[in-house]
């Protein structure tokens, strides 16, 4: 079959993501059973081992999206698109995830759901630079010039990204900023992390095979106008 | 512990909405997938009947 679409990235299995699933078993288990209850704000600090792992992981995704469009700006390979559409994706969901639950947690540490405080303003600031990403997208038909105009916003995104991380150091707010933390905190946040990156990191390639697929059935239905 | 639990079942739902949503893109592809792969059978039979005629 001329053209022949890939078994490989047809339809690959979900034992991927399923795995990284058990995977954070153990990491939601440190979280709620071995980590020690924070003296201040009790049970509700937990909400930590969530929040902070999808603030890595949105920023991990705006820095990936910058990253794979500046080499499709390059080498213009669709492929490199793809990698930037996927985790464009599932950084907004971990970026959305975020403002969540850092709004319940703010909800009980300071009484509001929401403050125009400098790092969550930027957060923000990053969601909307997602949010118009995937609107952009949708209004380009054309795959190359959607794939150019998107990695530029993308950039745009990247260059949030340093405020963000910077934003309790260079503006004076309210968010906490790095605790010194009891060792089992710690050890939970970081096994946290590294569950809530390997789960995302593995949708991200899910997605970028499913666009790779999307694209081959777009080529072979262009040269057969009957399909 | 509320507001806790709130946290989780949130993550849990947009994660499983996620995957749901990529299960179905997987299954639309399928569909695709098939009928392209029916089509270009269809020709490639065409073409050796008229090389054979």
């Amino acid at each position: 079959m001329e053209g022949s679409i890939s078994t490989r990235s047809s339809l690959r299995s979900f034992a991927g993501p399923l795995l990284c699933l058990l995977l954070l078993g153990p990491a939601l288990l440190m979280s709620f059973l071995y980590a020690p209850t924070e003296a201040t704000m009790g049970e509700v600090q937990r909400i930590l081992y969530l929040h902070v792992p999808m603030a890595w992981c949105g920023l991990a995704g705006c820095l990936a999206l910058g990253f794979c469009g500046t080499l499709y700006l390059f080498r213009r390979n669709l492929a490199w698109d793809h990698w930037s559409q996927a985790a464009a994706e599932v950084g907004w969901l971990c970026s959305t995830l975020n403002l969540a639950t850092g709004s319940l947690w703010a909800r009980q540490a300071w009484g509001v759901w929401w403050t125009w405080e400098p790092r969550l303003t930027f957060t923000l600031v990053l969601w909307l630079i997602y949010a118009g990403y995937f609107l952009l997208r949708a209004s380009l038909d054309e795959p190359h010039r959607r794939a150019r105009v998107s990695a530029l916003l993308g950039l745009l995104g990247v260059a949030d990204v340093p405020l963000i991380l910077m934003a309790t150091r260079w503006f004076r707010g309210v968010h906490p900023v790095s605790p010194e933390m009891d060792p089992r905190m710690r050890l939970t946040l970081l096994v946290s992390g590294l569950s809530f990156a390997a789960f995302f990191a593995v949708l991200t390639r899910l997605r970028r095979d499913q666009l790779d697929v999307a694209e081959q059935c777009a080529a072979l239905e262009a040269q057969e106008p009957t399909c | 512990m509320g507001a806790l639990l709130v946290a989780y079942s949130l993550a849990l739902a947009a994660a499983s909405a996620y995957i749901a949503w990529l299960a179905v893109q997987n299954a639309r592809l399928a569909v695709r997938q098939k009928a392209l792969r029916r089509i270009w059978e269809e020709r490639a039979r065409a073409d050796l009947h008229s090389k054979a005629a």
